[in-house]
């Protein structure tokens, strides 16, 4: 294995002349057939009411209109979705009976196209009678509360407890105990690409043919099949080329992949359906919001010792799959970058009348990392050391790795004060300090904030089920989960090029190009000698139900997979080039896609090999090897979780350090990130560019959690921010300046050494904007402890003040 | 989010203008830029039966300077009053307010009737014009009309305008030579709606006291509002801040402001005062250099 | 009586095509699946994201704030046409060195708005680059590419411009 080779770089990657050419075939851009006919859905206007009847007539009697089907006609060939929590309340994907979100699904109108498919919702007549709804997670946890599913008795759809190590005694020898309340927001990644599925039923083998831009994990597939009524198999997904964003929002387009399969099943056509911006908005998926409060067992010198922690997750009408995996981070990594070695976290998901939830960039991340910085900075204004010496107090040190966390966690590697030096020594060079006396010397509110955090990457998928009690986990019968894995294939080709086949579901993080660069270097070759076909058929390509883009896996996961492929083909290349250069394969190197024998000039260029392994395969010895290699990869390290609940959540465990520079309109109260510094440890850079754009991409999704993006719902039920006029993503206007750098403390875990890249700052960067905001109003005491921080919320922090 | 279907008509004249309003009047809709009606018409929260297109009468595109007024026909884009050197001249506070107006590719099609006819509550352009002396020359078969923009502009999206009626034009009052404008808008984000904005032009007399002064404010207020209140109390002599914050206070303090969801009341209160007074600090400063120069 | 269709001549990337429309149909879905041109994107249908950019007469528009029948007089250009014989422009070259594009959907209409706004503003500051480009927005890059990729493209273009002159006074 060529580890000590640099990887080959090249300016921009290998799908970039396909996109700038306006090339990428997305999947609205898939030719359909002319049977094909076009959905849209009718959706609840209500928060909470009762169907009280729908009429088709007037919408059937539309031009252009051949189908209206509701949950009535749809029950025939789809079930509900199963959920991880046994008993939870049915979830079918269109309403049944009643609506519990605005945007609800309610009826499917098929036509010959979306035009005269919208006419036909327009012209449905469906009675509804309203019911007061609940929107806030505490209020709807109330006994008093509307109650979203009459059956289950209560809106707590899930509760579960864990304790690790020894809290209590921390807590009753605890110096000082240090307690925030916080309320973090619920909002949405919005990929500027909505969802699109075409799906077609194969009455001959009662199967599916399903495209959509899905992204995994395909664990999502067994869910979509037992609602469909058929064996995993008999569901052809097909991802297309190119996906516009997915940030774990497009995991949650199963459930209408069900709903317009079983479309075309009655239909006995092809279905097609993409959403628009406003259903995107009402009714795609979310990141939860979340009332928590969280409390600190503190030494004198600010060393934390345990945490207590109580949440209250808010995860919409119904809890559909894989919820409740939204609170696991908040378990797995409670102790984040410190040595809290103790910890009791009490966890609930709650049922509201708003949209459910699911994967957004981060996943429980980011409302986890919120909590915890918030509470670091807490301590440092309680204690008064500060902000950044109480951090380091509490940080793991180089020496104790790899380290296993109280929750039973195994952080691989990591060096959190030599990253956060490289973050101040950005700091300090850019005179951030200065800036900001400056710019307060002359009237203006400035500050900067901080935020330390972990970022656990390639998951276990054996952490979900910590939403089960142990005792459920011991039941005979009961099927364990564990692990992360997925495949690689590559091949010589006839003609001596190199093509390598992943399927990863990528949504422009540049997987082929890193691909193509493990590969390349494995062979001294450049990174455009290499071909790549990155393609999801689950007909053809292989894949398990932990692939797809999620969790920022690729490089740990993929990249093993693709590395060790490498490798192994270059062995088998060795031993058909001995046969050929009549050498043992152990004096063989290849480089520069040459073969040679080491101390001679008996060389071979992989074409030439290609060639007699093609075209002259016989006169080569019987047992000589194939030129072509399928390998698998499975991180190390990922058990399923004990009886204590712990588990390795993650196969391994990168650090970010985050600054942020926030000045705030002393007038108008509008904040405006300034600056951005984030020094990351993703272990191993296979490509810089990349990472750097992972890392600029996050930050901005979470500046928007921050400052701008909020699915804001009144008491009734109606979302306010329904379009893009009212959810404010980010502008290149609104994003700071930033400073992007890397820190490497290798994975001693993964085949690479790299440690994953993706969701990164857009956990980390709400944090360090409201530590931002604090300081930035630090004459008014302020502390941030609800997001978004908008112009309102800063004039009542301040008007409060004075 | 696509249209209900309607009926199409494209004029090439303000005869054929007049007529197809005159023909279908309250069923139609007029499409000028189309950068709110279509959003809207996507949206389905307007289905109109029928839609004329005026895009083609050239005659209604032009930007007219000269004496004291500025002429802008109802389908000048909103760049070409951003692109315009005689308006940024002599006219400067249109000029500054048409930047505020969303981004380019909306302002390459944006025309000055259709945001007039919209009327939105904190709309750039109808406030810099309620701010300046301006007339709205409206046309229908029935004979042409001319509105002052207090009577055009009745509040948050109503206006005088009836069915069967176009706009034409407007007909600027320009502020003398020498005077400064200032056009400050809060937003949450660059090109945003505002959530409040002032907008100021001030010009010295011949003795240096501030003898022109022309202020407004929108944002929650529903309809621009202009401050004439506000200019009585500030023409004249020296201004001490103390004095000029206190008039600003009075003077948001005496309009109807309008809270919602996002914004309370008291914020947008707190927010129009803040804005009108950077804008006439800026206009009232701007006014003496140019005096001096 | 509502659901007539108007057949269209439509001028785009310099070339007459030809087709039929609702007068309802959006420009953006006109080109997309009428006439093929599946770069053009569509991300928000209201005039915010601007995925769905074109030039008409070389001006940066929404299409989806048009109807198809209203680009009747006007001469389109979508990102297919922005490349000649298959060399990128210079706005395009230099996206793709900065890693100004990760999944590409805001790609086209960031690109088509970056030509216009350096083609009226040679000297861009970093400041009016991103004011420039607010009005498109992109969820991947969290623009620092964008930026990097406007401003090494005003320069790449102003540097051309200044030797094409110079050519031009030999």
């Amino acid at each position: 294995m060529q580890t000590g080779r640099p990887f080959p770089q090249i300016e921009g990657r290998l799908e970039d002349a396909r996109l700038l050419f306006g090339r990428g075939r997305y999947i609205d851009d898939l030719p359909v057939g002319p049977s094909t006919l076009h959905a849209a859905f009718a959706r609840s206007p209500y928060g909470h009411a009762t169907i009280a009847g729908i009429n088709k007539d007037a919408a059937l009697a539309i031009d252009g209109v051949v189908a209206v089907y509701t949950a009535a006609d749809l029950g025939a060939v789809l079930d509900p979705f199963p959920s991880i929590v046994r008993g939870a309340p049915e979830y079918r994907g269109i309403a049944t009976g009643k609506v519990r979100y605005v945007g609800e699904p309610v009826a499917v109108v098929l036509a010959r196209d979306r035009y005269a498919a919208e006419d036909g919702v327009s012209a449905l007549d469906i009675a509804y009678e309203a019911l007061p709804a609940v929107v806030d997670v505490d209020a709807a946890a109330a006994e008093t509360a509307p109650l979203l599913h009459d059956d289950f008795g209560t809106n707590v759809v899930w509760r579960n407890r864990y304790r690790y190590g020894d809290p209590e005694t921390a807590f009753r020898e605890a110096d000082r105990i240090v307690g925030i309340d916080l309320k973090f927001p619920k909002y949405n990644s919005t990929p500027l690409e909505t969802y699109g599925v075409i799906a077609e039923y194969l009455p001959e083998t009662d199967g599916y043919v399903i495209h959509g831009n899905f992204q995994g994990p395909f664990s999502l597939m067994p869910v979509l099949a037992r609602a469909l009524r058929v064996p995993d198999s008999r569901i052809r997904m097909i991802v297309p080329q190119d996906i516009g964003g997915s940030f774990g929002i497009k995991a949650m387009i199963y459930p209408y992949m069900g709903l317009i399969a079983a479309c075309a099943r009655l239909a006995e056509r092809p279905v097609k359906w993409i959403e628009d911006r406003a259903e995107h908005l009402l009714g795609s998926a979310s990141g939860t919001d979340r009332n928590s409060h969280i409390e600190a067992a503190v030494s004198r010198d600010g060393l934390v010792r345990a945490i207590r922690m109580n949440i209250r997750e808010n995860v919409g009408a119904y809890l559909r799959a894989p919820e409740p995996s939204c609170v696991m981070r908040s378990l797995t990594t409670f102790s984040g970058p410190y040595r809290i070695e103790s910890g009791e976290i009490e966890a609930a998901c709650v049922l509201t009348n708003t949209l459910p939830t699911g994967l957004n960039r981060g996943y429980g991340g980011q409302q986890y990392m919120f909590s915890l910085e918030r509470l670091m900075d807490a301590i440092a204004r309680e204690t008064g050391i500060d902000r950044i010496e109480v951090r380091r107090r509490n940080f793991l040190k180089a020496a104790e790795f790899p380290y296993r966390t109280t929750t039973g966690s195994y952080y691989d590697s990591g060096d959190y004060d030599g990253c956060l030096e490289r973050a101040l020594d950005h700091l300090r060079n850019e005179g951030w300090e200065r800036t900001r006396d400056e710019l307060r010397a002359s009237g203006r509110l400035v500050g900067i904030g901080v935020a330390t955090c972990v970022h656990s990457a390639a998951s276990n998928i054996g952490y979900v089920t910590l939403a089960l009690p142990p005792e459920e986990r011991a039941k005979r019968g009961y099927n364990a989960k564990s692990g992360t894995n997925d495949f690689a294939h590559i091949a010589l080709d006839p003609s001596g090029r190199l093509r390598v086949q992943i399927g990863t579901a990528g949504a422009g993080q540049g997987h082929a190009t890193a691909a193509a660069q493990i590969v390349a270097r494995e062979f001294g070759l450049g990174v455009r000698d290499v071909d790549v076909i990155d393609r999801i058929d689950t007909e053809t390509t292989p894949w398990t139900i932990t692939t797809g883009t999620y969790a920022s896996r690729f490089s740990v996961v993929v990249g093993g997979a693709v590395q060790r492929a490498a490798a192994r083909l270059a062995d088998h290349l060795r031993i058909v080039a001995s046969s050929l250069l009549d050498a043992p394969p152990d004096q063989i190197d290849i480089e520069e896609g040459m073969i040679r024998v080491r101390n001679s000039n008996r060389s071979l260029s992989l074409r030439q090999l290609a060639g007699a392994a093609q075209w002259n395969r016989g006169d080569l010895p019987d047992d000589v090897v194939q030129l072509h290699v399928s390998e698998s990869y499975g991180a190390p390290n990922l058990r399923s979780p004990d009886s204590e609940n712990r588990v390795n959540a993650a196969a391994t465990y990168g650090f970010m350090a985050d600054f942020a520079m926030v000045e705030i309109d002393p007038v108008t109260f509008v904040p405006r990130v300034l600056k951005y510094i984030a020094v990351h440890d993703v272990g191993t850079a296979i490509n810089p560019q990349l990472i750097r754009g992972q890392i600029a991409g996050g930050i901005v999704h979470g500046l928007g959690g921050a400052l701008y993006e909020h699915l804001d719902y009144d008491e009734s039920g109606q979302m306010m921010s329904a379009s893009f006029m009212d959810y404010l993503c980010p502008t290149a206007s609104e994003a700071p300046q930033m400073s992007i750098d890397h820190f490497d403390a290798k994975s001693p875990f993964t085949v690479l050494g790299v440690k994953g890249c993706g969701e990164n700052s857009a956990m980390s960067a709400p944090a360090a904007i409201a530590s931002a905001v604090d300081d930035a109003l630090s004459e008014f005491n302020a502390s941030i402890a609800e997001l978004p921080v908008t112009p309102p919320a800063i004039w009542r922090q301040v008007a409060g003040a004075s | 989010m696509k249209p209900a279907p309607f009926k199409y008509i494209e004029v090439a004249d303000e005869e054929a203008l007049t007529s197809a309003l005159a023909d279908h009047g309250d069923d139609a809709r007029l499409l000028a830029g189309g950068q709110s009606l279509v959003p809207m018409m996507n949206f389905r929260v307007v289905s109109p039966e029928v839609v004329i297109d005026l895009n083609r009468v050239g005659a209604l595109s032009y930007i007219d300077c000269r004496d004291d007024v500025c002429r802008i026909g109802a389908l000048t884009r909103h760049a070409m009053i951003e692109d315009s050197d005689p308006l940024s001249r002599r006219c400067a506070l249109l000029g500054q307010a048409v930047r505020n107006v969303a981004h380019r590719a909306v302002r390459n099609r944006g025309t000055t009737g259709g945001t007039l006819a919209l009327a939105y509550p904190g709309a750039e352009i109808p406030l810099a014009l309620m701010t300046l002396e301006t007339d709205v020359v409206l046309r229908s078969k029935r004979g042409e009309r001319r509105l002052g923009m207090k009577d055009f502009i009745l509040g948050a999206l109503d206006t005088s305008l009836s069915g069967d009626e176009y706009i034409r034009h407007v007909e600027i009052r320009m502020p003398p030579p020498g005077s400064a404008a200032s056009f400050v808008e809060t937003s949450r984000r660059h090109g945003d709606f505002a959530i409040a904005a002032a907008a100021v032009v001030a010009a010295r007399d011949d003795h240096g006291r501030l003898g022109y002064l022309r202020a407004g404010v929108a944002g929650g207020t529903g309809a621009p509002v202009r401050l004439t209140a506000l200019e009585e109390a500030l023409s004249g002599d020296d201004l001490d801040d103390s004095y000029m914050a206190d008039s600003v206070h009075e003077a948001i303090a005496a309009i109807e402001v309008f809270g919602d969801h996002h914004y309370p009341e008291d914020f947008r209160r707190h927010v129009l005062k803040g804005v009108l007074q950077r804008a006439l600090r800026d206009a009232i400063a701007g006014s003496e250099r140019r005096h001096v120069q | 009586m509502f659901s007539e269709r108007i057949a269209l001549d439509l001028k785009v990337n310099g070339k007459t095509l030809s087709g039929v429309a609702e007068p309802r149909t959006l420009l953006s879905d006109f080109l997309r699946h009428n006439l093929g041109f599946t770069g053009v994107h569509v991300g928000c249908e209201h005039g915010v994201c601007g995925a769905c950019t074109v030039l008409l007469d070389n001006q940066p528009v929404r299409s989806c704030l048009m109807f198809a029948v209203q680009a009747r007089h006007h001469s389109i250009t979508t990102i297919e046409g922005l490349a000649k014989g298959g060399e990128m422009h210079p706005v395009q070259d230099a996206f793709r060195r900065h890693h100004g594009l990760q999944c590409g959907f805001c790609t086209p209409g960031m690109v088509l708005t970056a030509v216009d706004l350096i083609q009226r503003e040679p000297d861009l500051s970093e400041r009016s680059v991103r004011e420039g480009m607010s009005g498109n927005l992109c969820r991947c890059t969290g623009y620092e590419g964008i930026v990097q990729a406007v401003l090494a493209a005003a320069k790449d273009l102003k540097r051309q411009s200044q030797s094409n002159r110079t050519e031009e006074t030999q």
